[in-house]
């Protein structure tokens, strides 16, 4: 298998604050990979370097073969690259149908385009609202509408942050199939806090802590991991 | 443009059309042209501030530069056709480089205002300080603080001695505000203007698609100067003479003016904006009593503090209401965002 | 030759004390700005209009029997400070937070300032003489009240630099900067120190329009040739109000002593403006916002 994505020595340092540090992270074609780590642990910082919106002080990214390291997120995203934010990011002002379609539009042009909204409303089960602003609807169909800007550009490399936040379990278990039926054609990256949706979706997960990765490995092994259960579990219970 | 948009659009032009009609017998058309002018001055930044989310200060570079451009041109040319294109030609070009400097650069909205603000007094002062004989393009003379009179005014194309002037130059700017305003919700309703609007909502989003902002924003802006030029090109003619004081603060701060009260996020509401109080202003001025500064910012302060959202946009917030024929206790944000979304005009 | 030395000496006296003249007129116009924009980022359009209030109010002082310079530092700061204390609770506290919302209602306040002066005073000018007489430095004549300026700008900077760092209240103001929330965690109002703090940067630009009034013709529209100065260096300054403000006008002094030295003063002028956009263009954040972070 070929990686999709690779990350070398990987550094984001802000003023004196290390945020990442010396990163080596590596993803295969169609992996679904988990990032979890407790809060300041660099995962956000790490995602945002991935696609462009941080330059690295320091390593290189290698996306497709390509090295991205320093590009404008708008050519990080030209390269197939979806990205889902941890608050949603939508055009309040525009519609549900205008959200998703402009993200379409960008990589398959206007006739493509239309089906490619269309497909993605039914997906999320945005039909009803379609027509809405975005700015008037409910937290959780807002990060539908987000991952419906993500799907329609049909990506291959997906980097969701916290997709199940502030949803409700019945959400949380859509957004589980949803992922699972995207992560077919694409590989994906989620950090996340809910271990039970991390269960539920992922068989490999990172751990980041202190800006570095502190242990990788199947999730099951992991959780037994003492490390990883002094820095992330210990603290959370 | 879907069909209700295109439906909306007809009626603005079929409004405007029979008011175009209609005006001249209630006004004089030397007074209803300079209104139309800026009227389209108005238009101009309402639609990279209301629609792209850029706040220019120095919309009024624009407007000198255009009618500068023109006055020169016409003084080395003599027949207004190239002269006309050029008017239009100089500060989209000049827009352009400057909002590429700008946008490339990455710099915030208060950034902004202080740069565009900035080059417009530099415009203004380096205008003024041109009253020297050496400053000379071709064969017009700068002419400093006495502007630059006597060049060729607006004629048929082919025919210098063809004036279009009076009640055919009223015909004249009045088409072409309607015109403009056609072309613009084109733009508007076209994939390229509802990214522009998608990035005044959300950059990082559009950015994220893999939309280059940058560039976009740096186009709007241009087109917004193009625009601008063209009032300025217009007022050119109308005046017979250009002067530093279309470069000056004033100018700019009345253009804000016109487009917060007339109301943001619309077209239409600018326009009328502009022309009631440009009127308003032309009222005052016959008069002594009571100066036209005071009232212009008694009415800028007023409606940042009560009608943050401008005029026309209230208006078809009451009109939706009373249309839906209900009451509903809303939020303050979500009356904003019923109000951008019902004002869409 | 010795006699030409001596004159090159004089010369270069008179070239220091104009840069550090026109550094310091910079400072001056500008602190009462950057002490609102940096503590409460409010940007003040009407900040021309209020020196000029500041300036027609030494000028009726003066006229009415007082003091030139009881009218100059008392009475231009205190009636200035009135003034914006009205703007403050009249209009700007209800905009805190809108950024540009701020900039456009107190640019609706200079005309309407503008307008208000022009209904009392009619569009006119009106000026008093420096109240300091001129002096030869050799064969250069330099202008006393120059000097004056430069006094009263070097006190002006130390006393806001001992406030800031010395008081309670500049240890609130201080907090208040670096995060909106702590005067509320300290135990004061906000809303309080806001209109405080607006007073006192009123009050300073009153000072400025009141030490100015003797060098300008003043017209109701002398404002606005300040603003733009003012503003630009402000913003150029950054966040830090001291530093900031004497980094950004010894930058903008400098260059444009240079080009008026060297070419004339209106290309000085341009050079001015040119410089502080060349400037934003590369310090986005302004010169404290790349140097010197977290000084005062």
């Amino acid at each position: 298998m070929s990686s999709v994505l690779e990350t070398r020595g990987l550094t984001m340092q802000f003023g004196g604050v290390t945020a990442v540090d010396n990163v080596d992270f590596r993803l295969e074609r169609k992996e679904l990979r988990c990032l979890i780590g407790p809060n300041g642990a660099g995962k956000s910082t790490f995602f945002k370097c991935l696609t462009g919106q941080l330059k690295p002080t320091g390593g290189q990214i290698t996306i497709e073969g390509e090295e991205t390291t320093g590009w404008d997120p708008h050519w990080v995203a030209r390269l197939g690259v979806g990205v889902k934010t941890q608050v949603p990011s939508v055009m309040d002002g525009l519609t549900v149908r205008e959200n998703i379609w402009l993200s379409a539009y960008r990589t398959h042009g206007r006739e493509k385009a239309r089906h490619l909204a269309d497909d993605a409303i039914e997906r999320l089960d945005l039909g009803t609202i379609a027509r809405s602003l975005v700015g008037r609807l409910s937290h959780g169909e807002r990060q539908r509408v987000e991952l419906g800007i993500v799907i329609a550009a049909e990506p291959w490399l997906i980097l969701l942050d916290e997709p199940a936040a502030g949803m409700t379990a019945e959400e949380v278990g859509r957004m589980a199939d949803i992922i699972a039926e995207l992560n077919k054609e694409a590989a994906i990256i989620i950090v996340e806090h809910d271990m039970q949706f991390i269960r539920s979706i992922a068989r490999k997960v990172t751990v980041f802590s202190q800006g570095r990765i502190l242990a990788e490995g199947d999730v099951d092994a992991i959780m037994r991991d003492q490390r990883v259960r002094d820095v992330y579990l210990g603290k959370k219970a | 443009m879907a069909g209700s948009q295109v439906r909306q659009t007809a009626i603005v032009l079929v409004i405007a059309v029979i008011a175009m009609l209609v005006a001249p017998s209630l006004i004089d058309t030397y007074t209803l042209t300079v209104l139309i002018i800026y009227g389209m001055l108005a238009l101009s930044l309402g639609l990279i501030w209301g629609f792209g989310g850029i706040l220019c200060f120095g919309q009024a570079a624009f407007f000198g530069l255009g009618a500068y451009a023109y006055a020169i041109a016409a003084i080395n040319i003599g027949e207004s056709t190239v002269p006309f294109l050029v008017g239009i030609a100089v500060p989209f070009a000049f827009a352009f480089v400057l909002g590429a400097m700008m946008f490339y650069g990455r710099l915030s909205d208060v950034y902004l205002g202080v740069i565009t603000l900035v080059v417009t007094l530099i415009l203004f002062k380096f205008i003024n300080s041109t009253a020297g004989p050496e400053y000379v393009i071709g064969k017009a003379r700068l002419g400093g603080f006495n502007g630059i009179p006597g060049f060729q005014t607006l004629n048929v194309p082919g025919d210098p001695s063809w004036y279009i002037y009076d009640r055919s130059f009223y015909y004249f700017c009045a088409i072409a505000l309607l015109v403009v305003y056609a072309l613009v919700r084109w733009l508007l309703a076209s994939p390229f203007g509802r990214i522009a609007v998608a990035i005044r909502e959300n950059e990082q989003r559009v950015e994220l698609m893999g939309y280059d902002v940058r560039f976009r924003k740096t186009v709007l802006f241009a087109i917004g100067g193009a625009i601008a030029g063209l009032a300025g090109t217009l007022f050119a003619s109308w005046a017979e003479i250009v002067t530093p004081g279309m470069f000056s603060l004033s100018q700019s701060a009345e253009i804000i003016v016109w487009c917060i009260v007339g109301g943001l996020g619309t077209l239409t509401g600018p326009i009328i904006g502009a022309m009631i109080l440009a009127y308003l202003k032309f009222l005052l001025g016959q008069q002594t009593l009571f100066d036209s500064t005071l009232l212009l910012g008694l009415i800028l302060v007023l409606s940042v503090l009560f009608l943050p959202r401008g005029v026309v946009p209230t208006l078809a917030l009451l009109y939706s209401r009373i249309g839906q024929g209900r009451r509903r206790p809303s939020t303050r944000a979500t009356a904003r965002r019923r109000m951008r979304a019902s004002a869409d005009v | 030759m010795p006699g030409n030395q001596g004159q090159n000496v004089d010369l270069a006296i008179v070239v220091a004390i104009q840069v550090i003249y026109s550094i310091a007129l910079l400072v001056l116009i500008s602190a009462g700005l950057a002490i609102v924009f940096g503590m409460m980022r409010v940007i003040n359009l009407a900040h021309g209009e209020f020196m000029m209030v500041g300036g027609y109010a030494t000028i009726v002082a003066v006229n009415a029997g007082v003091n030139i310079y009881i009218a100059m530092l008392i009475v231009a700061p205190l009636a200035v400070g009135i003034l914006g204390l009205l703007i403050e609770r009249l209009v700007i506290r209800f905009l805190y937070g809108r950024l540009v919302d701020t900039m456009l209602a107190t640019w609706g306040l200079s005309l309407l300032l503008i307008g208000l002066v022009t209904l009392i005073f009619g569009n006119t000018t009106t000026g008093i003489s420096p109240p300091i007489e001129g002096f030869p430095i050799g064969a250069y004549q330099v202008n006393g009240y120059n000097l004056f300026v430069i006094v009263i700008t070097i006190v002006m900077v130390l006393a806001i630099w001992a406030v800031l760092s010395g008081t309670r209240w500049g240890l609130i103001a201080r907090g208040t900067m670096q995060r909106s929330d702590m005067a509320s965690a300290l135990g004061y109002s906000p809303d309080r120190v806001y209109m405080i703090t607006f007073f006192a940067g009123s009050a300073l630009t009153g000072l400025a329009g009141g030490v100015l009034a003797p060098l300008v013709g003043l017209v109701p529209t002398s404002g606005t040739q300040f603003i733009a100065k003012a503003f630009i260096t402000v913003i150029s300054g950054g966040a830090s109000v001291i530093a900031g403000l004497l980094s950004s006008a010894t930058l903008f002094g400098l260059v444009s002593q240079l080009f008026t030295f060297s070419i004339n003063p209106m290309v000085g002028e341009i050079a001015l403006l040119v410089a502080a956009v060349i400037l934003l263009r590369l310090l986005p954040q302004g010169i404290t916002g790349r140097f010197f972070r977290g000084s005062m």
